[in-house]
């Protein structure tokens, strides 16, 4: 028995996206929408589309009861999709995944769009900002900036890397006898860091000109979404190396911009680490942050129509 | 809280279907008492074997476990067991919110999803799987429902343990992460009655949860139950080391005569990694020891 003030529904829908088939759940309005789809991604971790604590089941229905139709999605062989082991990494993003999303959307008559995902999926709804034409905004949440490229990561300035080694645990994972693959990553990050501390020594002699170790793509793609008047929600936790890494490589360039540009970035900084949604109180500052954001897109889309 | 009461009023509409060889797969969203639960139905297009309900864990243990429920679903599906997933009510895709979880509600959830997958397939031989929390919601259902068999995948013995365990690493993060002392578990228990929940790694507590599950145990529920039982146990838990070995002994104190397995495979839980798909050898374990159990026949 549904009640009188039922004003959402929910549909559990699966993709086609080639050889796999992608869940989705899709919750809208009852009523007329605003037409603007939303489309949810989780970071890389083989996360579901619920999101940890259901982060994406709160957001989607609070977007949707406001208007938006919102779409969270498992990724190929996460959660209830198809697939093995899917081997994404930030060299090898889900945009296959996305664009099937994007495509059902659009079946359904939704062509505006807003892609929004932390982490992993940041990195993945960045790479189709600038393919997507009814891009209508962009939420970015702990993104991270660098090149997964050890040739380009050993180019790092040191106080970041050693911010990275910290999380990681290198020399305790050296002695892992019992797991090869963690022994394996341990080796690669000291090696690199011996890299490192080679590149800080030559860099005291010859200072390095631009941060090699950040991904070009993310620069170039935020840094040109103030010129197509996209609006860009970037959320970070004060206390992860990914808000350090981002100042590092955007903080000036951010700064540039004139008052005009500056409209459409909104950098939201929240105290502690919202990377891995480890904390009951900052998923609801990071969904308050994001709600409030496409409120107000939600409101000068109504004004535009009149 | 009001905001999210106000949210949980939600309609549900439609079916997704996928096919997997001799297997279909629906998920849909069941309505009990105002709320959805999300259910995902594996049924075999041939003629059906057995029904097994899968009950997941809780708190972030469900995300370590989903790839190998699914796994196993599709799998014994393939092979004649038609299989029920859901999320309980307040988790997952489901609606309601943490508050309003207990464990009677759990049980409610377990046995609507079930009724649900047997009004397709009809009513046959039962069984259930639970992991880690999950096991105790297995449990009690299988009490309830008479000639039923059971799987334990590194279950929960007793709840009031469980959040122990839960508080321990809540406290453990915490002193990682420099944001305060060591707490003793008494003040831990005693914010928990008060504020009502317990951040635990990201998910809330709630005491409405931990104050029904009291009287719960494995030993309770499984007291004076006579079906067929196959307990798994990961990796160190089950190991040669004293730790594992004293973990294995206690589970079979804890529940009546049945099979017992121990797997190298790791479920991590607490500070879990990332969720892997299963391994083979666990799989295909548990999918042969369901399908004799419920259908007298092995797997070949």
């Amino acid at each position: 028995v549904i009640a009188n003030s039922v004003s959402l529904r929910e549909s559990p829908l699966f993709i086609d996206a080639g050889q796999e088939m992608l869940f989705g759940m899709l919750t809208q309005p009852t009523e007329v929408g605003n037409g603007i789809g939303v489309i949810l991604l989780t970071g890389g971790d083989d996360i579901p589309s619920t999101n940890r604590n259901r982060v994406s089941v709160r957001l989607a229905r609070r977007l949707a009861s406001v208007g938006y139709h919102v779409l969270r999605l498992d990724y190929r062989g996460v959660g209830e999709s198809t697939g093995g082991d899917n081997g994404y990494s930030l060299d090898n993003l889900a945009v296959e995944d996305l664009d099937a999303a994007i495509r059902c959307l659009e079946q359904r008559g939704i062509s505006e769009l807003v892609l929004a995902g932390s982490c992993f999926g940041a990195r993945t709804c960045l790479a189709r900002a600038s393919t997507t034409l009814g891009l209508r905004a962009l939420i970015l949440i702990s993104s991270p900036v660098v090149s997964t490229n050890p040739l380009h990561a050993s180019n790092m300035p040191l106080g970041l890397f050693v911010q990275r080694m910290r999380r990681r645990k290198p020399l305790r994972g050296l002695l892992r006898f019992d797991k090869p693959a963690v022994r394996a990553e341990s080796k690669r990050i000291l090696y690199i860091a011996a890299g490192l501390f080679w590149s800080e020594v030559r860099s005291w002699i010859r200072p390095l000109k631009a941060p090699a170790w950040t991904n070009v793509e993310f620069v170039d793609s935020v840094a040109a979404l103030p010129g197509r008047q996209v609006p860009l929600l970037l959320i970070y936790g004060d206390s992860e190396p990914d808000y350090g890494e981002f100042m590092h490589v955007m903080g000036d360039q951010i700064d540039r911009l004139d008052e005009n540009e500056q409209q459409w970035i909104k950098l939201s900084v929240l105290p502690g680490e919202v990377h891995a949604f480890a904390e009951v109180d900052l998923q609801r500052a990071v969904e308050d942050e994001v709600v409030s954001f496409l409120f107000e897109l939600h409101d000068r889309s109504l004004a535009a129509r009149g | 809280v009001g905001q999210d009461a106000m949210l949980d009023q939600i309609a549900t509409s439609g079916v997704a279907v996928r096919a997997t060889g001799s297997a279909r797969v629906e998920v849909r969203l069941l309505e009990i008492a105002g709320d959805s639960i999300f259910t995902a139905s594996h049924t075999p297009t041939g003629r059906c074997r057995g029904t097994l309900l899968i009950c997941p864990p809780i708190l972030g243990e469900s995300l370590v476990t989903y790839r190998r429920e699914v796994n196993l679903a599709d799998m014994l599906a393939e092979r004649g067991i038609a299989v029920q997933r859901f999320h309980y009510r307040g988790t997952g895709h489901s609606g309601g919110s943490e508050a309003g979880i207990t464990f009677h509600a759990m049980v409610d959830d377990a046995l609507a999803a079930l009724g649900a997958l047997e009004d397709r397939v009809g009513a046959g031989s039962v069984g259930f799987l639970g992991t880690r929390w999950g096991a105790l919601v297995a449990a009690e259902c299988a009490r309830r429902i008479g000639g039923s068999s059971l799987v334990l995948w590194d279950p929960v013995v007793d709840p009031n343990e469980f959040v122990e365990e839960a508080i321990r690493a809540r406290v453990m993060r915490r002193m990682k992460k420099g944001q305060g002392r060591r707490t003793p578990m008494s003040e831990e228990l005693a914010q928990l009655e008060q504020r009502g929940w317990l951040d635990i790694l990201g998910y809330r507590l709630c005491n409405g949860l931990t104050r029904s599950a009291e009287g719960h145990s494995l030993t309770q529920l499984l007291t004076g139950w006579e079906g067929a039982l196959l307990t798994v146990i990961f990796g160190a838990r089950g190991g040669r080391r004293a730790a594992g070995l004293n973990h294995v002994k206690r589970i079979e104190g804890a529940l009546p005569s049945g099979d017992l397995v121990t797997l190298p495979e790791e479920l991590p839980v607490w500070f879990s990694g990332r969720s892997t798909q299963g391994s083979a050898e666990l799989l295909g374990t548990t999918s042969r020891w369901i399908l004799g159990a419920l259908s007298g026949e092995s797997d070949r």
